[in-house]
């Protein structure tokens, strides 16, 4: 009997956080007195971190426009969109992974620049000190799949170093690399700088050196059949403006 | 005859064995999780809004997909269990797919389905509705995968009712909907709430379907396990505070029920 009385103590727990997390929700479109926009901003997975700051910048200056942001691997998004999910904004991690879009944009609009970096399981347990380290068939390299612009940047870099890399596994998104890094089921992984700077613990940094390096080109566009198209536009604008790049710069990526 | 006392073991010893290393399979990764969590920080961490979120979503999602099991579930089951029709296998099989097929593909049928440009898309949006990206979503995406658990574990549950019950109540004057609400029902209730706690277990850990189909927004539609996935890579210290919220509820509700089902029904009776 006591059980059960925990059980529904705990349960009531639950259920409290839950009604107090819905009165502390930030969220609700019924507060305002223009109707506000809710704009839907599918980003690549790798903006994780920085996009929903440019969502709170621009919402201070237009205080009736919030964000819905969905953060998933590049190809990933161009499906779902293609597939119909109701997106405003679309932005990707590369240029060729906009191609692939049926869905017809407005003009891309280049936003920022990545860079490509290793990154290791805290303690560099198979000694990786460089790119070449990981042609190593000994090293277990984790790579986002070739379809995903964190991959085929990755490939990209490996020929610029004349090296043939084996991953271990291909995962669908370059956070899901650092996952796979991070909790040690792999060596190494090559994910962009940013994605290491973000990464509170469990990895450390190698770089990539220049002359081998990638330069990522990450487009924005406003999906043509989206209801909010203008203030659509206003948002991928706002992107190349001088506040929106400080803050992007400030997790590592750099202006185009 | 009483339940106390244990009987003598006939249980042969490589089978005691295996079981012991099948429990140490199944505690080892919760060790894991219970070691690696951390304690120290976790009520700030509770607190903060990437896990209210998720619990918020996730506690809409499952209640709302454990109503329309329940909604859909008692009488597909009850259908299934006592109606006699043409294809009757064949229906039964269809109800389980969302069972066997894997979750991410469900989502993608989903999408198919209900999604803008699915079979129902046009209707839907006739009607103003569009699913993707919403909280609804979620909750049509983990009924899907959870109604097959509770159609499943009721349709047992009926199908071993004694009719006899059911046909005193009915010459006694009871109509079909009073015989079922007051002598059928009730026959049924650890059926109902096995069957109702495993779909609601399963609506909670959904993934795959939930974010294909309703996409995985913080807030909106990042439920609990949705989170997990999409925080770790940067915050492994909320990933895990919600690791450990989610086995605790689990954990909890389970044991409590697993306590009532082994209660014998005569003492419940007297206590």
């Amino acid at each position: 009997m006591r059980t059960r009385n925990l059980a529904v103590a705990l349960l009531a727990v639950f259920v409290a956080s839950g009604v107090a997390a819905c009165g502390s929700d930030n969220n609700t479109s019924d507060a305002g007195t223009s109707s506000p926009t809710t704009l839907t901003v599918l980003g690549a997975s790798s903006l994780t971190d920085a996009f929903p700051d440019t969502g709170d910048a621009f919402t201070q200056k237009h205080p009736d426009i919030n964000f819905q942001f969905s953060f998933a691997g590049s190809s990933e998004l161009v499906a779902q969109v293609d597939s119909g999910s109701p997106a405003d904004v679309l932005a990707l991690a590369g240029t060729s992974s906009l191609d692939a879009l049926k869905a017809n944009t407005s003009k891309p609009v280049i936003f920022a620049h990545n860079r490509l970096a290793i990154i290791v399981p805290t303690g560099n347990p198979a000694d990786v000190h460089g790119i070449e380290d990981l042609a190593n068939p000994d090293v277990k390299v984790a790579l986002a799949g070739p379809d995903v612009p964190a991959g085929y940047y990755a490939a990209e870099a490996f020929k610029n170093a004349g090296i043939k890399v084996d991953p271990v596994s291909e995962e669908v998104d370059v956070k899901s690399v650092v996952t796979r890094v991070s909790v040690g089921g792999a060596d190494a992984g090559v994910v962009y700088v940013t994605d290491a700077m973000a990464a509170e613990s469990g990895v450390e940094e190698v770089p990539i050196p220049a002359k081998f390096n990638v330069v990522a080109t990450y487009p924005a566009v406003v999906i043509n059949d989206s209801d909010h198209a203008d203030a659509a536009q206003e948002f991928v604008d706002f992107l190349t403006s001088d506040e929106a790049q400080q803050i992007l710069n400030d997790y590592g990526f750099t202006s185009p | 005859m009483t339940m106390g006392s244990p009987r003598p073991n006939r249980a042969p010893l490589a089978l005691r064995l295996v079981a012991v290393l099948g429990v140490v399979l199944l505690v080892l990764p919760l060790v894991g999780l219970v070691v690696r969590a951390p304690w120290r920080d976790m009520v700030d961490t509770i607190r903060t809004p990437e896990v209210t979120d998720a619990l918020r979503v996730s506690l809409i999602s499952s209640t709302g997909a454990l109503l329309v099991c329940l909604f859909f579930g008692v009488p597909l089951a009850y259908v299934l269990a006592r109606v006699e029709f043409p294809g009757r296998a064949l229906v039964r099989s269809l109800v389980l797919v969302p069972m066997v097929l894997p979750p991410v593909v469900g989502g993608v049928a989903l999408l198919l389905a209900f999604g803008p440009r699915g079979v129902l898309g046009d209707e839907l949006d006739a009607l103003g509705i569009t699913l993707p990206f919403t909280t609804a979503a979620t909750v049509v995406a983990a009924s899907y995968v959870a109604l097959p658990f509770l159609v499943l574990a009721l349709e047992a549950g009926f199908a071993s009712v004694d009719q006899r019950h059911e046909e005193v109540a009915a010459t006694l004057g009871g109509s079909p909907w009073y015989v079922f609400r007051t002598v059928t029902l009730p026959i049924v209730r650890p059926a109902l709430i096995s069957g109702a706690t495993l779909a609601w277990a399963r609506a909670l850990g959904e993934f795959g379907a939930t974010i294909t189909f309703a996409g995985s927004i913080a807030g909106v539609t990042q439920t609990m396990p949705l989170a997990v996935y999409q925080v770790l890579p940067v915050s492994p210290d909320a990933a895990l505070t919600l690791s450990i919220v989610l086995l605790v509820i689990s954990t909890t509700i389970i044991v409590s029920l697993r306590a009532r089902w082994l209660t014998p029904l005569r003492d419940r009776l007297t206590t």
